[in-house]
């Protein structure tokens, strides 16, 4: 596919690729900066504050690193091996980042709530917090805006960019909950903000998880209808029946389909399967969202003693 | 994928004794992760670990074997068939998590020996070995020979060594006061089991990958198809697995515009459906092939070898 695409689509696929990869690039620079400057500050300051937002960073950064990786391995053109190139690789830079997320959301959120169950003893100081949330903010509001325009094109840059938003999300409820301390006293404040940012960012996660294990699955894109592509088909002249119809996605977006049409005898006689191949490939690059179709015309009696049918 | 001993088909006979089994095996799993939190022994953990993926393959004898039966659907096409190999990509990354750690934190004991209640951990051990033989003869009592057998009664003689491991390190530390003894074991086990893992996530990522299946040189498909009567061209040529035993291939094969005049067409496609059923060691079943004059790939727009 990858290959494939160079010719027709080349342009505009190679470009975003090339812009996501330096979107990643600069949103890693952003965290990998923030995150040394924190740890350097935690060190000199001693402040576990600083200390717990740069283990946030790390699992940021480490994020970032996974996807600009597979987006690199994503762009290596298809080989005998990898017939279908290397795009699904991105599919798994998001099953990483998802697990990732939920993984850190459930820990914040179990902290969250032991501390509330029991508070610590030890005072938050609010100021220093204050200072490494702000810096948390921007540094991440900045990196959030870089990966935003990607975030569309693939499972992984929308992996990569959720990664991001928890920590702008965490930034935000700590500055909250630091200026709620600040004035009111309020000490539970920092461990609803911990809940608040798990139940944010745990339906998002999730809802990334479900679409890569939808593609993982092999299951047919969301958009892709597959009763309406089945009666298009059937709707050409000289077909009689269609099946083994398969729809799946490489990556989403990147939907590959077969099916196995049996049409009259007719067809064949007049020669003209060549240009029902045609009407049939018009009519699903036309209609539905498909790259790269395959369809095997065959007479009635073909599909008899083919060994397993299914619709 | 998953184990071994899953492999064969759970038929209505069987069915019974696997989840007999799958009782069993899942009833000493709880037992050895609370033995392992209470005795606060590495190589019980490890054990159980193990016993997870016993767990792990029975289960999808059971239900997988129900599950990829049913039938697909408009949103399913392909039916549950990959739900086997995902999951097994989620066994082989919790057992090698659970290896991972139980080598970092071996090691650590060996400078620094907790106390094991080595008691309890005999009885857990033994406890262990007799579920382990139970299912052996639940198992054993369904099996014909077949070619599963071998691997089979190696995995389960494998798994009634883990125990037989925990029970010595249980007596050697009740006898000496060894503590050490129970990380070694720890660690020989995870020695065991890690290489295996290994190999189960590699199969399970190419799977996913969409890899073309173990023993099928997409090259010599290619020469094998040009070899073929009245085939001219041969392009975006794909081969994958959906599941272990699904393999498929799709290609577009121009062949001499005649073909589609004189009525040679099918037998072109009989050709090629059954030059991948028969002449590579993978038999593909499933192929998809769009024969296509050569007017045709002038104008499709994503034309690859």
């Amino acid at each position: 596919m990858a290959r494939s695409e160079q010719h027709s689509h080349g342009s505009h696929d190679h470009a975003s690729a090339t812009t996501n990869r330096s979107r990643l690039g600069w949103a890693i620079a952003i965290v990998a900066t923030v995150l040394i400057v924190e740890i350097v500050g935690a060190v000199a300051t001693g402040s576990l504050a600083l200390l717990a937002d740069a283990g946030h960073m790390a699992s940021d950064l480490i994020g970032l690193i996974v996807a600009l990786v597979a987006t690199i391995v994503a762009a290596r053109p298809a080989t005998e091996r990898h017939s279908f190139g290397f795009q699904r690789v991105e599919v798994f830079a998001a099953l990483f980042n998802g697990l990732l997320l939920i993984g850190v959301a459930a820990f914040v959120a179990i902290e969250g709530v032991s501390r509330l169950i029991t508070p610590d003893d030890v005072q938050i100081p609010p100021v220093p917090l204050l200072v490494v949330a702000a810096i948390g903010l921007i540094a991440n509001f900045a990196a959030l805006m870089l990966l935003r325009g990607g975030a569309s094109s693939s499972l992984n840059m929308r992996g990569a960019y959720l990664e991001v938003f928890g920590d702008l999300l965490g930034s935000a409820t700590v500055i909250v909950a630091s200026l709620v301390i600040l004035f009111t006293g309020f000490a539970p404040a920092d461990a609803i903000a911990s809940l608040v940012i798990a139940a944010m960012i745990i339906p998002r996660a999730v809802s990334l998880l479900r679409d890569v294990i939808r593609v993982l699955l092999q299951q047919t894109p969301v958009e892709t209808d597959v009763a309406e592509i089945r009666s298009h088909i059937l709707a050409e002249e000289g077909v009689v029946d269609v099946h083994d119809v398969h729809v799946w996605a490489v990556t989403t977006g990147k939907n590959i389909f077969s099916a196995h049409v049996v049409v009259e005898p007719a067809v064949f006689e007049r020669g003209d399967s060549g240009r029902l191949l045609d009407r049939l490939s018009m009519c699903l690059s036309a209609h539905f969202d498909v790259r790269h179709s395959t369809f095997q015309i065959e007479p009635a009696e073909h599909a008899q003693h083919e060994e397993h049918l299914h619709p | 994928m998953g184990n071994d001993h899953s492999h064969a088909p759970a038929g209505a006979v069987h069915t019974r004794r696997i989840a007999i089994a799958l009782a069993i095996t899942a009833t000493i799993f709880g037992a050895e992760v609370f033995g392992a939190i209470i005795t606060g022994s590495l190589a019980l953990l490890i054990d159980a670990a193990h016993m997870l993926t016993d767990v792990f393959g029975l289960t999808m004898a059971l239900v997988a074997a129900r599950l990829m039966s049913r039938p697909t659907s408009a949103k399913r096409t392909w039916g549950f068939a990959r739900a086997e190999v995902l999951a097994a990509l989620g066994q082989a990354t919790v057992l090698l998590a659970v290896g991972l750690f139980v080598f970092v934190e071996g090691i650590q004991r060996l400078f620094a020996p907790p106390e094991i209640a080595s008691g309890e951990l005999i009885i857990f051990g033994i406890i262990g070995l007799v579920a382990n033989v139970a299912s052996i003869a639940v198992l054993a009592g369904g099996r014909s020979a077949n070619f599963n057998l071998r691997a089979a009664f190696l995995e389960v003689v494998n798994d009634a060594l883990g125990s037989v491991a925990v029970i010595i390190s249980a007596v050697v530390i009740s006898l000496t006061g060894f503590y050490r003894a129970d990380s070694i074991v720890a660690m020989l086990i995870g020695a065991l089991i890690i290489p295996r893992t290994l190999k189960l996530l590699k199969e399970t990522i190419s799977v996913l990958l969409e890899t073309t299946p173990t023993g099928l040189d997409l090259d010599d498909v290619r020469a094998h198809i040009l070899g073929l009567p009245h085939v001219v061209a041969v392009h975006d040529l794909h081969a994958s697995q959906v599941a272990t035993n699904l393999p498929v291939i799709s290609a577009h094969v121009v062949v001499d515009e005649k073909c589609f005049r004189d009525g040679t067409a099918p037998a072109v496609l009989d050709d090629l459906q059954k030059c991948v059923a028969t002449h590579f060691p993978v038999s593909i079943e499933h192929s998809t092939f769009q024969l296509e004059p050569a007017s045709h790939a002038e104008h499709e727009d994503a034309v690859h070898t």
